[in-house]
């Protein structure tokens, strides 16, 4: 812990590792007293949602789940599971359903035929979009309409009909409970930001005093920022392929953000997509439901919702919707950083 | 002297052919009555069967005067609601001709407008802020 950044206020800041990514918290005015419970409060369900989330570890409840699903494809087992993984599994089929089906926990069956094996790939970042040709005949792994989640309204247990990732909204869902928990455990005027591996939520004040400063890292430039927001009270979350992607068995060049529909990485003409909101997992969602949209469809899939939405492209153009201009605090010199718009007249 | 015989055998002659006359009588009487019982049986389910039908043919009248009614009801509104798609039609053509008017127009305009861009360093600070935290690609 850190204590005294800022002018006046107090920042006392917190760091360590969790669900893949590295997890921090910073905390703006509170006395060591309040910093250390509130840092336990945020630590013990930060630790709670992963053990029942993640698959990345083989004692979750969510392995157990996908172990029972896998035994038998199609045919349901009840677990009993951690309410936290209820709570996920029923968050996650209602974003499929509100996303039109562009959120599927399912694609597991997809990024394990793409080679994908549980754990982060390839930590070597590289502005190579995915590799479009070769794939032939894209066919989803999955039947998208068919029901994959039963839960008991009495007891802590699902049946899973088969193997889900609740990766992205996972992380998200883990980052709204910790957060909800320190909120009603501090008084109010401690400002927070609670970051897990670019799934960011904050409460005002920064340690400036105003919002907080948030950038979007450059995807093509690590390090570089591509605009600035100012949130004082909300999430932001990212969906990106630059860290996430390895080469699949048949070489191809594939990433983590697999579209239900085809059962292929989607994205086509996209690098990352922001995406700010009052709940982390939303944000999430939000993020890679838009960028499944791609550099053609993705304007008109997050104004259509009224998104706060910001996506850079293979170009390096950076794009945002109106909601989003609102909450930028600064971009670069667009003269600078974009090429001239054509003339069509 | 000779006694004077007395008719006794006619008088005894004319009862008995009266007693047979009586009982003749009486047996075709009563023949005649249990005729005429068996044929009162024999007909009355046809004279129900009438009654049935009588009561029949005044249901179906009474409601083949009530579907009359009701069809001169419908056929009033019918006529009613031709008059108004009459009108509709009308107004469709009208719309029709707007709709073919427009598209007229919008092939005259171009697929897209250039704008010019809006410089907002009035608002923005012109330098890059602090960050704060940094959102980006994650692992998962």
């Amino acid at each position: 812990m850190s204590a005294g950044i800022g002018a006046d206020a107090r920042v006392s800041r917190f760091e360590r590792r969790a669900m893949g990514s590295p997890l921090r918290f910073a905390l703006v005015g509170a006395t060591d007293a309040e910093a250390r419970r509130a840092w336990a409060i945020v630590d013990a369900e930060i630790e709670a949602a992963e053990e029942a989330l993640s698959r990345y570890r083989e004692t979750s409840d969510l392995t157990r789940a996908n172990r029972a699903a896998r035994r038998e494809p199609g045919l349901a087992h009840w677990v009993e599971v951690d309410l936290r993984l209820r709570r996920a599994l029923v968050a996650a089929d209602r974003a499929g359903r509100r996303t039109d089906g562009r959120f599927d926990a399912r694609v597991l069956a997809d990024l394990e035929r793409l080679g994908s094996v549980g754990v982060a790939q390839s930590a070597t970042r590289t502005q190579e979009p995915a590799d479009a040709a070769g794939i032939v005949d894209p066919r989803p792994s999955i039947d998208r309409h068919a029901r994959w989640l039963w839960v008991d309204g009495r007891r802590p247990r699902v049946q899973l009909g088969t193997p889900v990732d609740l990766g992205g909204i996972g992380k998200g869902l883990a980052l709204r409970w910790a957060w909800r928990r320190f909120h009603r455990a501090t008084r109010p005027g401690i400002g927070a930001m609670l970051d897990a591996g670019g799934d960011v939520v904050v409460r005002g004040p920064s340690p400036d005093g105003g919002p907080w400063s948030i950038g979007i890292e450059d995807p093509r430039n690590e390090g570089e920022h591509v605009a600035v927001l100012a949130i004082e009270d909300g999430a932001v979350a990212t969906s990106s392929v630059i860290v996430n992607r390895w080469r699949a068995p048949d070489g191809r060049l594939v990433h983590h953000l697999i579209d239900p529909a085809t059962g292929e990485p989607g994205g086509l003409g996209l690098l990352a997509v922001t995406v700010a909101g009052p709940d982390p997992a939303w944000a999430e969602v939000w993020s890679k439901t838009l960028f499944l949209a791609g550099s053609a469809g993705i304007a008109d899939a997050a104004r259509s919702r009224g998104l706060a939405a910001w996506w850079v492209t293979v170009d390096g153009e950076l794009s945002m919707t109106a909601a989003a201009r609102m909450r930028t605090a600064w971009e670069p010199d667009p003269r600078r950083t974009r090429p001239p718009a054509p003339q069509v007249g | 002297m000779a006694e004077k015989r007395r008719p006794i055998h006619l008088a005894v002659a004319v009862s008995v052919s009266a007693s047979l006359y009586a009982v003749s009588l009486a047996a075709v009487t009563g023949l005649q009555a249990a005729q005429n019982s068996q044929i009162d049986a024999d007909h009355a389910p046809m004279v129900n069967a009438v009654a049935q039908l009588d009561a029949a043919n005044n249901s179906l009248e009474a409601r083949l005067g009530a579907a009359g009614t009701a069809f001169n009801v419908s056929a009033s509104a019918f006529s009613a609601v031709a008059d108004r798609v009459a009108k509709y039609e009308a107004r469709l053509k009208v719309l029709a001709g707007t709709v073919a008017t427009i598209q007229g127009s919008s092939i005259s305009l171009p697929s897209s407008v250039a704008l010019p861009r809006v410089s907002v360093s009035g608002s923005r600070p012109a330098s890059k802020p602090t960050v704060h935290v940094t959102t980006t690609a994650s692992g998962h």
